[in-house]
């Protein structure tokens, strides 16, 4: 196949993604999922440190509180990857019966999952910058805690985000690789990986407070040294090379690639590609 | 109140407003369902077949006219009518996927207020009855297309009900699996005096075997109402040319024949037609309409009128099938 | 006039959906374990959060959300969006033909699911309490049964009235679980208090958060399992529940009937062209 062919299946798959996923033509759902749901995601942890703060009659870090806001909102992409990857397999190969038929053209699943990859991390672009200037705003403005960001480094931050994005983007091939071999999982899946990279992957606390033991963790999960390098070019006291996360997701995402065409390989060998039911 | 008729329809009418549009789903519809009958309504998609169904069945109110059944106001005593009558639509496979057969039977026994001993005994009966003793106590989500069908079937009959409205019951069954849906229906019916049956169906085999009269809808209305035999009476004397022709531009062609049974093979490029006729002699009439709209005759051969011709004949040719032959 | 045999009827139709729904969760083992875990793993990131901060004392009150967060969620996944499936799967006409009332079947998926969720829920508590080691504190067990009661009764009222709505809403209704999970979780105050005085909310959000039955009832619960407060100091909270539940319940009853009412006329479940 050739680029420009390649190039085609893909954009197509984008502009599918962005149907599918975007509900632009509801707004009040669109709006809801696209910015109100992710504002809140990121409001949580934030909030509930100073609520804690406040319960407990002791001043309020400030440089900890921007450590928590970074974290949530650089997470974002990785919950729009892990949710649209989660159920990507289930929808097309139950609910819109398409992918036994993206499987057998030209293109085939990989650039079709590139496509739809690229339109979540579109909508994700939409969701972080927005639950960022809300974080901002609020907890600065409305709650009289200013956030202690400056951006100290622009290519370190740009290097670190793209860090975030390919971290993300692994993501969004190593589920449905799981989900190809497996119905059961296709829900819960995507919240067991998520509920696993709040508690290990730096996003709220570092890893290494659960148990040192798990320590290397931060050096081994793509999300870890993306949000610390992150959170470093913005100013924070932190050590995060931007250029190791790059290379810690880029090892993912090569991974999460070879991981997808072995597992397409075996769903074909054994008939998955159009089963549908519990299995 | 009671009532001879098991279902009664005065001038009933239904119009669908949305957005954009008006669509009289019914109109002026009169027709009388004695007790004890299978009765059926014939009808292209949208004659009005479900719409009528749904009012009956108390899901739809009408905008016009009256409906009883069993002497009943399905407007105003839609409770009345409740208790004594069910639905089985086919294509739906109401349930729940993650318990048995059993069940399920017992779930929809309850919407009823069967107690438990008269609820086993009934799930029990109709499990032998609609041959689902081996799947009984497997999950509804295992079962193949025709076992559903089956115990929906089954679901339908759960409170002995007095009016049963199959709704396309053998729709997207195979052959096998649909004969024994219509020998259940055969052998509910005849079981206990007064079991009436409306059938809606697209199938004219399946409505010739088994009912006992049959009202033909077209958009929204009654075009004929009868027994089978009456109906074919519309026929009686007339005889059926069954014409193949190729054409260089089929689409064109096949919208400008009228009441003529039409359908087109695009692997051979041959298009058949059937006609109903008053007289041998017509047919070279009619061949050389096929001629003189750019058709090559393949051949003609002459029949005796079926059911078919006499829906064909009421409903009009339709839209044309495409695909091989059947 | 409700006879003896129709309510007998009804009550049947109820304990029938209540036993599909327990039934149908117990058939799927996987459900229960990921149902359970999943909410675990945020508590416990929850709960870390507050002792890393030096708010470990309040860690509990991580565990408490975690386990009220399967209620939320069961009441939008598995009461908001199930008439939609019923619909969907072809059940619904059965429903509204069957001689119950339809209420009878929003109440039997209520009990069953607050049956499912309950265990699921006590699976939450009882695992994050070993795994954190948080004491609880009850002072009052009444006053723990009385919000927990009110809690559910509240919050499955407003359950049955959203899968009405829902219905209303149209086709696409079940985005709306989408747009209001992390929104409840966030406002309702999961893991702290978001009405009184800690709360980081202005006022008016305060307000419109109280109107969600899980906000006092999870501040009730935290009150009477971490913080040892009994009955006299929750006489706000049982107020609220209270005043919820008895608007709550009947305005699902109505809206069902209205709903069945358009589906009867118009011929359509939705207030939208569909």
């Amino acid at each position: 196949m050739d680029v420009k062919e390649l190039l085609k299946a893909v954009r197509a798959s984008a502009w599918v993604g962005w149907q599918v996923d975007s509900n632009w033509t509801e707004p009040f759902i669109f709006i809801g999922i696209q910015v109100v749901r992710p504002l809140a995601s990121t409001m949580l942890f934030p909030l509930l440190y100073v609520v804690g703060m406040r319960l407990g009659e002791a001043p309020v870090d400030l440089e900890y509180l921007s450590y928590l806001i970074i974290g949530t909102v650089l997470f974002t992409p990785f919950i729009y990857a892990a949710e649209t990857g989660g159920q990507i397999v289930s929808q097309d190969r139950e609910r819109y019966g398409v992918m036994k038929s993206i499987y057998l053209s030209k293109a085939s699943l990989t650039p079709y999952l590139f496509g739809r990859l690229l339109a979540e991390l579109g909508l994700s672009v939409i969701a972080t910058a927005a639950s960022a200037a809300f974080a901002f705003t609020a907890f600065t403005y409305g709650l009289g805690l200013p956030i202690q960001i400056q951006l100290t480094d622009a290519a370190k931050l740009a290097v670190s985000i793209t860090a975030v994005y390919t971290g993300s983007a692994a993501l969004f091939y190593l589920l449905p690789s799981i989900n190809l071999l497996t119905n059961k999982l296709h829900w819960s899946l995507t919240y067991y990986v998520l509920g696993f990279l709040y508690l290990a992957g730096d996003v709220l606390f570092p890893v290494s407070y659960l148990n040192q033991l798990l320590a290397p963790l931060e050096f081994l999960l793509p999300v870890n040294q993306a949000l610390n390098a992150a959170r470093s070019a913005l100013g924070l006291r932190l050590s995060g090379d931007p250029l190791q996360a790059l290379v810690v997701s880029a090892v993912w995402m090569a991974a999460g690639l070879f991981v997808f065409s072995r597992a397409v390989g075996y769903a074909r060998h054994k008939g998955l590609l159009d089963k549908i039911g519990w299995w | 109140m009671p009532a001879s008729y098991a279902v009664e329809t005065i001038g009933l009418g239904r119009v669908f407003r949305n957005r954009h549009s008006v669509v009289r789903a019914l109109e002026n519809v009169s027709l009388r369902v004695m007790r004890g009958e299978v009765f059926g309504l014939l009808g292209p998609n949208g004659a009005g077949k479900t719409t009528l169904v749904k009012i009956l069945t108390t899901l739809l109110l009408p905008s016009s006219g009256k409906a009883y059944v069993l002497g009943y106001d399905v407007e105003k005593e839609a409770n009345h009518i409740r208790p004594m009558i069910n639905l089985v639509s086919g294509g739906d496979t109401p349930g729940y996927g993650l318990i048995t057969s059993r069940e399920n039977l017992w779930f929809y026994s309850q919407l009823y207020g069967l107690d438990g001993r008269t609820a086993k005994q009934r799930i029990e009966e109709l499990l032998d009855a609609v041959g689902l003793r081996e799947v009984a106590d497997e999950k509804l989500r295992n079962l193949s297309t025709g076992y559903r069908q089956r115990l929906n079937l089954a679901r339908g009959l759960i409170n002995e009900p007095k009016v049963l409205f199959l709704d396309e019951p053998t729709i997207g069954l195979d052959v096998v699996s649909a004969r024994r849906i219509r020998r259940l229906v055969k052998e509910w019916v005849k079981g206990d005096g007064g079991r009436t049956v409306i059938l809606t169906s697209h199938y004219m085999a399946e409505v010739e075997e088994l009912c006992d009269r049959v009202a033909v809808l077209n958009h929204g209305r009654v075009l004929a109402v009868g027994t089978p035999e009456e109906l074919k009476m519309l026929v009686s004397g007339k005889t059926v040319a069954a014409v193949e022709a190729k054409f260089d531009r089929v689409e064109e062609v096949l919208d400008r024949l009228d009441a003529v049974y039409k359908s087109y093979d695009p692997a051979t490029g041959v298009v058949r037609m059937r006609i109903v006729l008053d007289d041998w002699s017509k047919a070279a009439d009619f061949v050389e309409k096929v001629t003189s709209m750019g058709g090559k005759v393949l051949s003609v051969v002459r029949s005796m009128p079926s059911f078919e011709d006499v829906y064909v004949k009421l409903v009009g040719g339709g839209d044309y099938e495409t695909g091989p032959d059947t | 006039m409700i006879t003896r045999q129709v309510l007998i009827r009804n009550l049947r139709a109820a304990y029938a959906r209540a036993y599909v729904r327990v039934r149908s969760q117990f058939n799927e083992p996987e459900w229960v374990v990921a149902e359970a875990v999943i909410p675990l793993l945020i508590v416990l990131a929850a709960a870390t959060l507050y002792r890393v901060s030096g708010s470990g004392q309040l860690a509990g009150f991580a565990v408490v959300g975690g386990a009220m967060m399967a209620f939320w969620d069961n009441v939008l996944w598995l009461m908001a969006s199930q008439l939609y499936w019923e619909k969907e799967s072809g059940n619904l006409d059965l429903f509204i033909i069957a001689p119950i009332s339809r209420m009878s079947i929003l109440l039997g998926m209520s009990l069953g699911s607050i049956i499912n969720t309950s265990i699921r829920a006590a699976i939450i508590l009882l695992t994050a309490l070993t795994i954190l080691k948080i004491q609880l504190n009850v002072a009052d067990p009444f006053a723990l049964f009385l919000v927990f009661a009110l809690t559910l009764t509240a919050l499955y009222g407003l359950g049955m009235l959203m899968s009405s709505l829902y219905m209303l809403y149209g086709r696409g209704a079940f985005n709306l679980n989408d747009v209001l999970s992390e929104p409840i979780y966030l406002l309702s105050g999961l893991y702290f208090p978001t009405v009184g005085r800690y709360s980081p909310f202005p006022t008016i959000l305060q307000v419109l958060a109280s109107l969600i039955p899980l906000t006092f009832g999870i501040d009730g619960l935290r009150r009477t399992i971490i913080l040892g407060e009994t009955l006299e100091s929750l006489t706000l909270h049982i107020a609220v529940l209270s005043a919820l539940s008895i608007v709550l319940i009947p305005l699902a009853w109505r809206t069902l009937n209205y709903m069945e009412k358009l589906g009867r006329r118009e011929g359509r479940l939705s207030l939208r062209w569909m």
